[in-house]
């Protein structure tokens, strides 16, 4: 019991660094992606991968997940952001699509369907991490350091320009910001922390494949960032606890395997319609005054 | 040669299907502007419609056809009615609309999983699905029934918007809904004529890929992707634009499995739309797209 519990925790943990950084782009500077599953496999792909073929160990590994996800994700944002927001929404969905196809059929450097089995267990002080319990700490240390690192972020004046940014583009470029530049770099940073919670993910199952990063899964992510509040930092935490305990309740109740997972989706489906009728704002958050004034 | 033939006219079958979805979706977005992904759901509950209808209720293929296609109008003009519209009402965010269609994709194309099971489901399309020989190309008679469907649709949309008292209405709303209300157009019936027009459109492309190839509950979401690269290609709010996009799309996507693996096939499309935002985010015909914010 205390080992399900334990690995409940550790995968709150890691959705929660996942919904952290989403939440830089959904609810602090107004860009939705389709991507952040992606993302978050290039992490997990990329830190196995050094890991097991360069031997860099859990933490020259996250170091790669970052860097080649940040890379990434400038790739497509490069050119999307520098139009308006709906090409972004096709851009990330094209990224979560090629990035899929390169896990499966880079069959050399991924092995396809079939994943990567033996990654390592993270070493901390010489010490190998690999009870789940104790997984559970490094998994909250690296979720509260995200939240450190978004809260300093939004609240310093690179955040203001952020925020500006979301409530009137033209105003913020008026006043001599650079949007487009603002908008690359908070991509990058939002998808470098993502890739860490992919890292973290890897070393933690040591055995990862294509399905654990479809676009279910980045709709999922996204799920969790809105139904939680977007407009609150602590809004995607509460999302990913609540939106994870919700199919382990689900276990209580005998429903067959195949009805399961499609029923899952079903009630994460229906929550978002709901909450837009009724709350948009999320379970934590606060109206948008943008949207108080109809605009 | 033979190959590349061969190759053009699988694209320009499935660039008839593309098409038929992207000038659906782009009528409805270059008109309402509401980033309609759930038109995805449409589509798909188009195909499961036909189905239930020869399979369940035991009609001929083209009653269940066009009854589908009527019942698949009547789930965008639904979708609108009690969906957008009363988001619109309070003022929501184009996001907060987006993020709703997102979720009822997501719903009804597990329900749909639930209902009928995840796998593919076979139609009886009887002599619809002879071979026929054309020069050097083979296709099925559906095939050339898809083209024939695209041809039909962009020409029957094309006369509906240029000629009809309502085509007109949706065009003035499409160009300034302002101006539009100004005039005395009432804005919500255009939105629900758009979305009924919109959905009859896309339906059959939904139903003849499951002719094709059976019904499946999660197609929607890549069919309705690609339209909106389509529509971005053509250039929102151009009506040929659409109909160009998707055909371009489809052609790359089929040309490319001469050089290139045909896994990567859906890596294509957007690798092109990527560059063609880099070079003419204006699409080949259109105005600018609209921010999520504005």
């Amino acid at each position: 019991m205390s080992a399900y519990l334990a690995h409940f925790l550790v995968m709150v943990g890691i959705y929660a660094i996942l919904a952290l950084s989403l939440n830089l782009l959904i609810g602090y500077s107004g860009i939705f992606s389709l991507a952040h599953a992606a993302i978050y496999g290039i992490g997990a792909y990329a830190s196995a991968l050094a890991a097991l073929k360069l031997g860099l160990g859990f933490w020259g590994g996250m170091m790669v997940a970052a860097s080649v996800g940040a890379f990434a994700s400038a790739l497509v944002a490069i050119p999307s952001l520098r139009v308006a927001g709906d090409y972004y929404v096709v851009a990330s969905f094209g990224l979560q699509v090629v990035v899929l196809a390169v896990f499966m059929n880079w069959t050399d450097l991924t092995n396809g369907h079939a994943g990567l089995p033996g990654i390592p267990r993270p070493n901390l002080f010489g010490r190998v991490i690999d009870q789940p319990f104790e997984y559970v700490f490094l998994a909250a240390a690296f979720a509260v350091l995200t939240w450190a690192i978004c809260r300093r972020l939004i609240q310093s004046a690179f955040g203001r320009v952020l925020q500006a940014i979301r409530d009137d583009e033209i105003a913020a470029q008026a006043m001599g910001k650079n949007v487009v530049l603002v908008k690359i770099v908070v991509a990058c940073i939002s998808s470098a922390l993502g890739a860490m919670a992919g890292s973290l993910y890897a070393h933690y199952i040591t055995y990862i494949n294509p399905s654990s990063f479809s676009l279910h899964e980045s709709i999922f992510i996204a799920t969790l960032v809105i139904l939680g509040g977007s407009e609150r930092l602590a809004g995607p935490v509460v999302g990913a606890f609540v939106l994870l305990a919700i199919p382990e309740l689900l276990k209580f109740l005998a429903i067959p395997d195949t009805v399961a997972a499609p029923m899952r989706q079903i009630i994460y489906g229906a929550l978002l319609i709901v909450f837009m009728l009724v709350r948009p704002e999320g379970i934590l958050g606060r109206a948008r005054a943008a949207e108080r004034s109809g605009r | 040669m033979d190959l590349f033939l061969q190759l053009a006219a699988t694209g320009l079958v499935v660039g008839s299907l593309y098409a038929l979805c992207a000038l659906g979706w782009g009528l409805i977005y270059g008109t309402t502007l509401h980033f309609h992904v759930a038109h995805g759901a449409v589509f798909t509950l188009a195909a499961y419609f036909a189905y239930a209808g020869q399979k369940l209720l035991g009609l001929p293929l083209a009653v269940a056809v066009i009854g589908a296609i009527l019942a698949a109008a009547a789930c965008g003009m639904l979708i609108d009615l009690f969906i957008y519209q009363p988001l619109e009402r309070r003022g929501a965010l184009r996001t907060t609309l987006f993020i709703a269609s997102l979720g009822l994709l997501t719903l009804i194309e597990n329900l749909l999983a639930i209902l009928f099971t995840p796998d593919p489901l076979r139609m009886d399309v009887g002599w619809l699905a002879d071979a026929v020989q054309i020069g050097p190309v083979f296709l099925t008679r559906l095939h050339l029934v898809s083209v024939a469907s695209a041809t039909l649709g962009f020409l029957a949309l094309m006369a509906f918007l240029r000629y009809s008292l309502s085509g007109r209405a949706i065009r003035a709303v499409a160009s300034s809904p302002e101006m539009a209300r100004t005039v005395g157009i009432d804005l919500r019936r255009v939105h629900l004529l758009t979305y009924a027009v919109g959905s009859a459109i896309s339906a059959p492309a939904g139903i003849l890929v499951a002719m094709d190839v059976g019904v499946e509950p999660y197609r929607g979401t890549t069919f309705v992707l690609l339209a909106s690269v389509a529509v971005i290609m053509g250039g929102i709010g151009s009506i040929p634009g659409a109909l160009l996009g998707a055909l371009v799309l489809a052609l790359l996507e089929n040309l490319g499995v001469w050089k290139i693996p045909s896994e990567w096939q859906s890596s294509i499309s957007f690798g092109v739309f990527l560059f063609f935002i880099v070079v003419r985010p204006r699409g080949f015909f259109g105005r600018k797209v609209q921010s999520a914010e504005i």
